[in-house]
């Protein structure tokens, strides 16, 4: 698998992850169980059934699972799922990992579902689903009618998942007849907007809940002859492609250079946070780094030190500031009692506070993680470019968390149109091959999307696959013309008999 | 004075700054009334999300009245000594450089958490980063029988990020 790094996969870069033996291996044993207990004959075996039952279930326009009805679904029944309850238990998380297995980015997984169903699961409680949160963490939209959920307590596993949740449906569960339901449920869900298809909260209140008691206001930029700006400009150009040379231009023997790494700071929706091996050794967080050599030895100190430092650093690129201004915020003002390298002034010298912050990609090879900084640095005079020198620089990194806090707050368009559900489950397609209409490692997102065009035609006019592409294919992949044209095609007796999926016509 | 240790300016400037956000931040949360007491007399600059404040009284004033129950989390902190030889003022003018001791020292410290305002754990948690330049506190003594804040804050500047 790892040699398919760097391949495209859904439109964005594919990156592939060191897979963890271990989790590999609980994969394995739980997938063969589920073969071992159903009496399929190999774990590959459970895999691919699975795999084709998921990509029957997947609709990737309406970026759609459904999961509903499970226990009627006749390639279940079939693989003996529901015959013992031990079977019944592992299968659910088993689906999971198969899902995850057709993913080698995270990010590609997280945007490939908004929605999912469990409707009509006879599901009483959520203990054998629970493994959906892990899989579906951003989830938008989940589907929950028609099961036996008598009170929160049946689905207080979900209490702290789904933060992003802006539609539940949980009509004909008895727990909606409860007179504290809709309370619990805009209690447990910040962002819940839809409760069994009614609104329950306008996109203005969840916007209301960002607000901040201290106004956003633009950057507090007060610079002196615009050393703060050229500095700046000149540093992350610079820190991106020759830090040797960065540091021979406006640090000296005095300088002082130093990281830490936040590892538990808030995200940006939709991200998730590479392994911070490269930076972890280095970080001098205090609230961890107690003792006194290693908070010494984390903190650097001249021209050479900090050029070690930087150079063991990954490679690194940030936005232009000229082309990308919005993704950055820097704050300045001057500073007075700073040190005087001359040692002529008793009472100090003025610079500037320069506050930084940011993104910047990563690059690890052919691996690039998006990551967030927080960067001052103290500038006073001294015998570098510009005749500055830079006293401090210190550095917090966290993971990506977007520009969107310090955005000017302006008017809300709601993005979801009232009163209309989100989830509409098409009608299932028929016959389509393992993966057929699935994301793959590799598989081209426009692949992706005219599988599931073809298995739309199919399923609306019984036709086989190979004869729902033709048609397809044959008329620009514009779905009316193709259906048009089947009509036509159809009335004048033009569609041999092998057109048609067996039992439809 | 001969020039002091790595050790002893390691120790000072980590204690200091580690003293500093160990009570500053409960302050926020739960003894607004002190607030004014974390500030020094001259400041450089205040800026909380770009607003400009005048001084530790004028914070106090905002975090007393205006602000709502908040809950501050702090995740990540570093500091950094600035000058070595910082001129803390005195009631004879300010101290010359031959006079200082290990205490005189201006410290920048980076502080990266998350604060929720309101009071329920529903509330979302807004990412924040927030330097502070700290001094050595000029005056002898605490306000009335209270223990001396050894530094105060110079310049503050928050910012929510996340």
């Amino acid at each position: 698998m790892l040699k398919m790094n760097g391949f495209s996969f859904a439109g964005a870069p594919l990156t592939i992850q060191t897979y963890d033996p271990s989790a590999n291996g609980m994969d394995q044993t739980m997938i063969s169980e589920v073969s071992r207990n159903s009496g399929a004959p190999s774990t590959a075996d459970t895999k691919s059934k699975m795999t084709a039952i998921l990509s029957k279930r997947y609709f990737q326009p309406q970026k759609l699972l459904n999961l509903s009805k499970l226990g009627s679904d006749p390639d279940l029944l079939a693989m003996g799922i529901f015959d013992s309850t031990s079977t019944e238990s592992k299968f659910f998380p088993a689906l999971m990992k198969v899902w995850e297995m057709n993913f080698d980015s995270s990010t590609a997984r997280r945007e490939a579902v908004e929605s999912v169903s469990l409707a009509d699961n006879q599901l009483a409680n959520i203990t054998v689903v629970t493994t959906l949160a892990q899989s579906f963490p951003d989830l938008k939209n989940l589907d929950l009618s028609n099961n036996n959920f008598k009170d929160s307590q049946s689905l207080i596993g979900w209490r702290w998942k789904f933060r992003n949740l802006e539609f539940l449906d949980l009509t004909n569960s008895p727990f909606s007849a409860d007179p504290s339901f809709k309370d619990t449920m805009l209690k447990w869900y910040p962002k819940l907007r839809f409760l069994n298809n009614t609104e329950v909260r306008t996109a203005e209140e969840v916007a209301a809940q960002k607000k901040t008691p201290i106004p956003v206001q633009a950057p507090h930029f007060q610079d002196e002859s615009q050393i703060g700006e050229n500095f700046i400009k000149a540093f992350f150009a610079g820190y991106d492609s020759n830090r040797t040379e960065l540091l021979n231009s406006v640090y000296d023997n005095n300088s002082t250079f130093s990281l830490n790494v936040n590892t538990t700071a808030p995200r940006a929706q939709q991200t998730e946070t590479a392994a911070w091996d490269p930076y972890i050794k280095r970080s001098r967080n205090l609230l961890k780094i107690n003792h006194l050599p290693a908070r010494m030895s984390r903190s650097f100190v001249g021209t050479d030190k900090i050029r070690e430092m930087w150079n063991s650093l990954p490679q690194t690129r940030h936005p232009d500031i000229g082309g990308h201004p919005e993704e950055w915020l820097i704050e300045c003002f001057p500073m007075p009692g700073l040190p005087d390298p001359s040692g002529q002034s008793p009472t100090g010298v003025g610079g500037l506070l320069i506050m930084v912050h940011g993104k910047f990609e990563e690059i690890n090879g052919p691996k690039v993680d998006l990551r967030s900084f927080d960067r001052t640095f103290i500038l006073g005079p001294g015998g570098g470019m510009g005749g500055i020198r830079v006293i401090n620089d210190i550095l917090c990194l966290r993971a990506h968390g977007g520009h969107e806090a310090w955005m000017l707050e302006q008017p809300i368009v709601p993005t979801t149109q009232p009163g209309q559900p989100p989830i509409q489950p098409p009608v299932a397609p028929v016959g389509a091959p393992d993966g057929y209409g699935m994301p793959a490692p590799g598989k081209p997102d426009a692949q992706i999307q005219q599988e599931q065009s073809v298995m739309q035609i199919s399923a609306k006019t019984g036709m086989t696959l190979p004869y729902s592409e033709m048609a397809l294919s044959g008329n620009g992949w514009n779905l009316d013309a193709a259906l048009k044209n089947f009509e036509e095609l159809k009335a004048q007796g033009q569609l041999p008999p092998d057109a048609f999926l067996s039992g439809s016509v | 004075m001969a020039p002091a240790s790595e050790d002893a300016l390691t120790k000072v400037s980590t204690d200091a700054a580690t003293d500093f956000v160990q009570s500053f931040y409960p302050a926020l949360q739960s003894n607004r009334g002190s607030i004014a007491s974390f500030y020094n007399q001259t400041i450089s600059m205040i800026l909380f999300n770009g607003n400009v404040v005048a001084d530790g009284k004028a914070v106090q004033e905002i975090f007393v009245n205006q602000m709502p129950p908040a809950h501050y989390e702090v995740q990540s902190f570093d500091c950094q000594i600035i000058n070595q030889a910082y001129p803390t003022p005195t009631a004879t003018g300010l101290k010359a450089p031959n006079e200082t001791t290990l205490r005189d020292k201006s410290i920048l410290v980076l502080v990266s958490g998350y604060v929720r305002f309101g009071e329920s754990r529903d509330l979302p948690q807004r990412g924040f980063s927030e330097t502070f330049v700290l001094v050595p506190n000029p005056s002898a003594d605490g306000p009335k029988g209270k223990r001396k804040r050894e530094w105060l804050i110079e310049s503050q500047t928050f910012r929510l990020v996340v």
